[in-house]
């Protein structure tokens, strides 16, 4: 197929981009986001909610069955723990709500 | 015996060579899991200035020009790493001494075998040799290639060739679940099967999680209710800490405790 002038004169010049050397500059200044908590107000984050937690030895680990039972290290008045990243953020208690598990904060910790 | 000199002249000997430790390893690993060895790893040819490829599948065998290392390095910081490779973060971090030791052990039985595999690949007459190797602990740490554990094994061959073993796999996780009677030669091992069985693991029961916005999460205070993503009928994930899943669990009580009962539901 044979490319008309008019259609040489509309397609746009196409070339690969070259990035300038990085001069050598150090940061100064004041800094420019600070603190400010409004740039990921909107960010998604996972919070994991953990009941308790026990150790068992890989042999009897390779023997758990249906059935098998676990005691954790928990009362089952105590808390669960609430986690952002692995780091506990919260306390509270598992409750029902609508037909779903949920957890009612009873404690924030501090960072 | 004196040792002979032996010199690597082109990538078809290198990979001669390569083929002979592939059959050491795969032997190797027949042995100690249930993995099939065909799909275990591959040997591969390293030539001078070849970059070693970040493949934990694909073994290395090599030669590194201007080497006079006549040690293996095997630290407790490596046979931690190496661990790791083998067995997953968890049961890597239970181990003690003694299990570190024996994954040790594991690391130079298995390098011993492909060292002296290639001293006979190399002897001209088909005779073996002594290995010319000198294996020894704690010295001449190399650290991992490309971001991830390497068991490495560094010998002269003679004097003019010193060779470099790169040995990164998942090695015996099927050993591990398996029957050390169905595989007579395991006995060597049972050391290190003894110690990760008696090493713990820890399990963590989630009640599920919710996804919300920082600034959500910003405002949460004492007394508010956070809805999880799992239903009152569904049971609950068990998981080894670092995030491997173990199963499913129904919560329960029993003499004040809360006990999780294994299930088959999802």
């Amino acid at each position: 197929m044979s490319v008309t002038a008019s259609a040489k004169e509309d397609t746009p010049e196409v070339h690969m981009l070259k990035l300038a050397e990085l001069p050598t500059l150090e940061p100064s200044g004041k800094r420019l986001v600070g603190e400010n908590l409004d740039l990921i107000r909107n960010l998604k984050v996972r919070l994991s909610v953990s009941v308790g937690e026990c150790e068992v030895t890989v042999k009897e680990l390779f023997e758990l069955r249906e059935n098998s039972v676990v005691t954790l290290d928990k009362d089952t008045r105590d808390p669960v723990e609430i986690s952002l990243d692995g780091k506990v953020i919260a306390r509270g208690f598992l409750v029902a709500i609508d037909d779903s598990f949920g957890v009612r904060i009873s404690e924030i910790i501090a960072a | 015996m004196g040792v002979q000199a032996y010199k690597l002249v082109n990538r078809s000997e290198r990979e001669r060579l390569a083929g002979r430790v592939q059959e050491v390893v795969r032997a190797f690993i027949a042995r100690v899991t249930r993995e099939p060895a065909e799909a275990a790893c591959t040997v591969s040819a390293l030539g001078e200035g070849e970059q070693i490829r970040s493949d934990p599948k694909v073994w290395m065998v090599g030669t590194r020009s201007g080497m006079t290392v006549v040690a293996v390095g095997l630290s407790e910081g490596w046979t931690r790493e190496f661990a790791r490779l083998l067995l997953g973060g968890a049961l890597a971090e239970g181990l003690d001494a003694a299990g570190l030791e024996a994954v040790g052990e594991l690391g130079d039985a298995l390098l011993q075998e492909c060292g002296a595999a290639l001293a006979v690949a190399l002897e001209p007459s088909g005779t073996s040799p002594e290995p010319p190797l000198q294996w020894e602990r704690g010295s001449a740490l190399q650290p991992g290639f490309a971001g991830q554990a390497t068991m490495m094994a560094a010998c002269n061959l003679g004097e003019q060739l010193p060779m470099l073993m790169v040995l990164g796999s998942e090695l015996v996780l099927g050993y591990l679940a398996g029957d050390t009677r169905a595989y007579p030669g395991t006995g060597a091992l049972e050391p290190l099967r003894s110690a990760i069985h008696s090493g713990s693991v820890p399990l963590e029961v989630v009640a599920g999680g919710a996804e919300m916005a920082v600034g959500e999460l910003a405002t949460i205070k004492v007394g508010d209710v956070i809805k999880l993503d799992r239903t009152l009928e569904q049971p609950l994930t068990i998981r080894v800490r670092d995030g491997q899943t173990v199963g499913t669990v129904f919560l329960a009580a029993h003499r004040g405790r809360t006990v999780a009962r294994f299930t088959t539901e999802h």
